[in-house]
């Protein structure tokens, strides 16, 4: 592999009371390349997914909330283990990570905080830097990519689920991102968004890393797999030798997608 | 209790506007400070949260009903002077989009609810949480805090439209009271028992729990007491007082901020039987407040042992 | 939360729609201070203040039914604190008083309802903030706007599964229930805040938004 874009060497985390959360995780992504983050339900795939842009570790007053676990407070080294287009996601470098990474959370209520959905997607672009007029371009154009031309000026609270995940969409991608970090883009959404969804991600050329319960999609638009379960990472291959090996997903709390038992 | 446009003559909204705003102004510096770029969702947040939580109804004996102020809950979660902001920030918002609230009392309701209820709150809360020790401490101090501030509030509104010169401040004080030590005990039970929910649920969530920025100072404290029992003492005290005017009535006249003289338009309908009934009003409003005094201590010390404790225990089964 | 209301009619195209903010708020502001220092004998001012209120409504081409509906409701707190003035003054007084107080508060009512329905909530707060209103301040508001909906619906979504399993509802249970959501509701508050502001650092927030140059 050239240089990869995404470099994960050794990362382990702990949440501040005290469960492990990610256990010696490493593995690289490579430019364009597409990857599914499958596992379990509280196998650490969000946090992990907020590590690349550097949210994770965060503040050190989490360190000393009230905790289970050995009765030792969790200090996180500041050591980098997380590289991103060869920089190391610390402190000093966040600025410059932010713009290389576009993370998509799973809620988009979280995400989707101006009062009209054109503000929001142009935040990204006004905080990277460009004037209200070539934001607002960059923050149309975006809107037209995920097909909400024409959404300007609506309110957030009045859109359905699938067009505020679109939304979100399209404010990370008005960022211009090399890489796409997505937590369950495809939850929740009725099949008619999905697929709209996942037409969108396919033209994508940023590098994806997709963190989703759903394999099927996984089989369609991602060339590798990462299986992550208890902070572990368990499995780094092919989609399709990873997704078909029954003992292992059976092993991780998983199903081979229906697609493969044929 | 928000005051309406027109209730209040020019000089009542200036001088309050002026007062609030030097208060709001301030509190916007230390919130940039303590919170930097943290400050405007949570802040936004959790005005929100507080314009949510008010819309919560319970009934209150004699017909009416209350709802919550939030004002001690947002000071014990976020500090004095961000729950000042967050508070102004919601009666704003109701002022301006759905007129509940008028624009030129705005200063004066921001007064009442934002510097009686945010600061003045917190430093009876923070002192009473020194004084008797987390987490009890943190409950009993926000009930206490809670009931107190509503009943401040009220104390405050009605000089303020006494002061403002359509009103008359005896019997308006009597009703104020007699309606918001009643509502004070709501907030007080609903604050404290959220309190204690958030934590057992996320005792980091409680501002200045490690003793960070949680310190009040010693002055504020001493300021604050005596103020609060100067209070007391007019408004419980006064109406025994026989044939003299009124403690506040006669401090407001020696100050000369007379109100303007009501000229009669319209003749009596009805004759001069009320003078007693007003009296036994104010009567009624200071025994009110003493007996939800008593009410809310007994209630503040149960639900802090009782609660707290709970929460005391969950810590040491959790640490073990 | 139903309150469509606040933004039925503020895309509106009358001449008041198209106004800018800053005046709108400004003139709107003038007008309710006027209006509340104005003293009862000056009938011409008033007379005068009525006219200005009541065809700025008419101007902005909005349905009287709306601001019908929207002072009715504000009317029986209203009555109940005119009638208020009388009653401190022993009932034989304070009538007059009670009526100037009413006709003050439903014309500064008016006046901002007009305000309010011909003005998205967007351009109020970009207004704010080039009147000189700091940048905090305003995306407080900007925030609070966009999630006491949010907030609300939340909050209903938790009142209509407690009405489902209440079969005995006492004082006191209603109480501690209250406690429970004001509890969970800023719980849940504080956690979507820490993901909000996880999510605008992710968008490359810094704390200061970039100077706007004059749009909107």
């Amino acid at each position: 592999m050239t240089t990869p874009i995404i470099e994960v060497r050794g990362l382990s985390f702990h949440y501040p009371d005290g469960r492990t959360a990610l256990r010696d995780v490493s593995f690289r992504l490579a430019a364009g390349e597409s990857v599914g983050l499958v596992g379990p339900n509280g196998a650490g795939k969000s946090t992990l997914l907020q590590h690349l842009n550097g949210i994770l570790p965060g503040r050190a007053q989490y360190e000393h909330h009230h905790y289970v676990g050995d009765g030792h407070a969790h200090k996180h080294s500041t050591e980098a283990r997380v590289w991103v287009d060869s920089l190391a996601v610390t402190g000093p470098n966040l600025p410059q990570i932010r713009r290389r990474v576009g993370l998509l959370f799973q809620d988009p209520d979280d995400q989707l905080f101006c009062p009209t959905v054109l503000e929001d997607v142009m935040f990204g672009p006004r905080n990277l830097g460009h004037k209200s007029v070539a934001a607002r371009e960059i923050a149309q154009r975006s809107l037209a990519a995920v097909g909400l031309a024409g959404y300007d000026d609506r309110l957030p609270h009045h859109l359905s689920f699938g067009e505020r995940k679109r939304v979100c969409l399209a404010g990370v991608l008005a960022c211009d991102p090399m890489v796409l970090a997505l937590d369950e883009p495809t939850s929740n959404l009725d099949p008619r968004g999905r697929r709209q969804f996942m037409n969108i991600l396919r033209e994508l050329p940023a590098a994806k890393i997709i963190a989703t319960h759903d394999l099927e999609m996984v089989l369609e638009l991602c060339t590798r797999v990462l299986l992550l379960d208890e902070g572990r990472l368990n499995a780094d291959g092919p989609t399709r030798d990873v997704l078909a090996n029954a003992s292992l997903m059976a092993a991780h709390g998983l199903e081979v997608p229906l697609s493969l038992t044929f | 209790m928000h005051i309406q446009d027109g209730l209040l003559d020019v000089r009542t909204c200036v001088a309050a506007g002026v007062l609030a705003m030097s208060a709001v102004g301030y509190a916007v510096h230390r919130v940039r400070q303590s919170f930097a770029d943290r400050a405007a969702p949570l802040m936004g947040v959790a005005a929100a949260c507080l314009f949510a939580g008010q819309m919560l109804n319970f009934p209150v004996p004699g017909g009416t009903s209350g709802h919550l102020l939030g004002g001690v809950l947002a000071a014990v979660l976020l500090g004095p002077w961000a729950g000042l902001l967050v508070l102004t920030v919601v009666l704003a918002v109701q002022c301006v989009l759905f007129q509940d609230g008028g624009v030129t009392a705005l200063g004066a309701n921001v007064f009442n609810v934002g510097v009686l209820g945010s600061l003045v709150g917190y430093t009876m809360f923070a002192s009473l949480r020194r004084l008797v020790g987390d987490p009890a401490g943190t409950v009993f101090g926000s009930v206490l805090a809670a009931w107190f501030s509503v009943v401040l509030a009220a104390v405050a509104c009605s000089m303020q439209l006494a002061i403002g010169g359509r009103f008359v401040l005896g019997p308006t004080l009597g009703a104020m009271l007699l309606a918001h030590t009643m509502i004070g005990v709501g907030e007080a039970l609903i604050t404290g028992m959220a309190v204690s929910f958030i934590l057992r649920a996320r005792p980091d969530l409680v501002y200045g729990r490690n003793g960070q920025a949680g310190a009040v100072s010693h002055v504020a404290q001493w300021v604050v007491g005596g103020l609060a029992l100067a209070l007391v003492a007019a408004v419980l005290i006064s109406p025994f007082a026989s044939s003299s005017p009124d403690g506040l009535e006669w401090a407001i006249e020696r100050l000369g901020v007379e109100p303007e003289p009501v000229e009669p338009v319209l003749a009596a309908p009805m004759p001069d039987y009320t003078p007693r009934g007003l009296e036994n009003l104010r009567l009624a409003g200071s025994i009110a407040g003493a007996v939800g005094t008593v009410v809310v201590f007994v209630a503040a010390s149960l639900l802090a042992r009782g609660l707290g404790t709970r929460s005391s225990l969950a810590h040491a089964s959790h640490a073990s | 939360m139903q309150v469509d209301f606040l933004d039925r009619y503020s895309r509106g195209t009358s001449i008041v729609h198209r106004c800018d903010a800053r005046i709108k708020l400004l003139v709107a502001l003038g007008l309710v201070a006027i209006i509340v220092a104005t003293p009862a004998s000056w009938w011409q001012l008033v007379t005068a203040e009525f006219a200005i209120v009541l065809v700025a409504y008419a101007a902005a081409r909005l349905p009287w039914s709306y601001l019908a509906t929207r002072l009715a409701s504000t009317l029986p707190f209203l009555l109940l604190l005119a009638c208020g003035i009388p009653l401190s003054h022993g009932l034989d007084r304070g009538w007059d008083l009670a009526g100037q107080l009413l006709a003050r508060s439903l014309l500064s009512l008016a006046v901002m309802i007009t305000l309010v329905a011909t003005t998205p909530f967007g351009q109020l707060l970009s207004a704010l903030s080039r009147l000189g209103v700091p940048q905090v301040f305003t995306a407080i508001l900007a925030f609070m706007y966009r999630y006491m909906f949010v907030l609300v619906d939340e909050l209903e979504k938790m009142r209509r599964a407690k009405l489902s399993r209440t079969f005995y509802p006492s004082l006191w249970w209603e109480l501690r229930l209250m406690a429970n959501f004001v509890g969970i509701l800023f719980v849940r508050a504080f956690e979507r805040a820490e993901r909000v502001y996880a999510a605008m650092c992710a968008r490359g927030w810094t704390g200061r938004m970039p100077e706007q140059d004059g749009d909107r």
